[in-house]
């Protein structure tokens, strides 16, 4: 079959506040909030772009280890599309998420800079160009 | 143009090997193959069925770029990605078969919606759905 990537899915202690940060700084609509069977907490939200993005909490006796908003092998980021970057960068650093990294020009690219989301995400934001 | 997900991205020791497995494990099609003037870095442009963007690179050498290890465990923050799948069961079969490995599942979690979680080369989690 052909596949097709479903959603992304953060964890968050608090998903309802990190949900609505999402949804002030890049515009995501939440779709639904409810507690599921296995105890957790789910935001199913959309982003502008329509790619689901589930929000939740931990499941019932789930142990969780901490987000990393550093460079780290694996599934190490997602990026956002900006029509201003720098303009960004201001924006969500006044929202609370502090750059890590850039402006970086990239060299017959775009304009792109990382940011730390809630819950210690690693966000790229991207200008292109 | 709004602020849309325009991809999410995997960092890996041997980008190649990766961009392969998924290649063969979900069918993504490799559009790009370069090596990044300013990092140093091997960047492969992967795309699921639908055109959404998985890049695929290397650590960054040229920016001294420090990297931490993966985890395909539970964790807070940005923990996992999911795909649908047509049949849960022949798929953790084949899946498995190159190299996945099940950590949670299958679960029924109503209405029909069967789930399971890998964790695949890198390592990285990966939920599969298998809808009603």
């Amino acid at each position: 079959m052909a596949f097709e990537i479903n959603h992304i899915h953060l964890k968050a202690p608090d998903p309802r506040r990190t949900a609505e940060w999402y949804v002030e700084a890049f515009g995501f609509e939440i779709l639904s909030d409810t507690v599921r069977s296995f105890g957790d907490r789910r935001l199913n939200c959309q982003t502008p772009g329509g790619l689901i993005v589930n929000i939740s909490s931990a499941r019932d006796g789930e142990a969780m280890a901490d987000g990393d908003a550093g460079s780290h092998w694996g599934l190490e980021h997602f990026g956002v599309n900006s029509d201003d970057l720098l303009a960004d960068i201001e924006r969500l650093a006044a929202l609370g998420a502090p750059l890590l990294e850039g402006p970086i020009d990239v060299p017959g690219g775009n304009l792109i800079a990382f940011v730390q989301g809630p819950d210690d995400v690693r966000i790229e934001v991207v200008q292109q160009r | 143009m709004g602020h849309f997900v325009n991809h999410v991205h995997l960092k890996s020791e041997d980008p190649g090997k990766t961009a392969e497995w998924f290649v063969a494990a979900f069918g993504l099609e490799i559009r790009g193959d370069t090596v990044r003037e300013a990092g140093g870095d091997r960047f492969i442009n992967c795309f699921d069925s639908k055109g959404f963007n998985i890049n695929i690179s290397g650590q960054r050498v040229k920016l001294g770029e420090k990297m931490e290890s993966a985890s395909a465990e539970p964790r807070f923050g940005l923990e996992h990605f999911g795909f649908d799948v047509d049949d849960m069961d022949s798929e953790l079969e084949r899946l498995t078969g190159l190299g996945a490995e099940l950590k949670d599942g299958p679960i029924e979690a109503g209405g029909g919606l069967k789930i399971a979680f890998i964790s695949v080369p890198g390592p990285i989690r990966i939920e599969l759905i298998q809808r009603p």
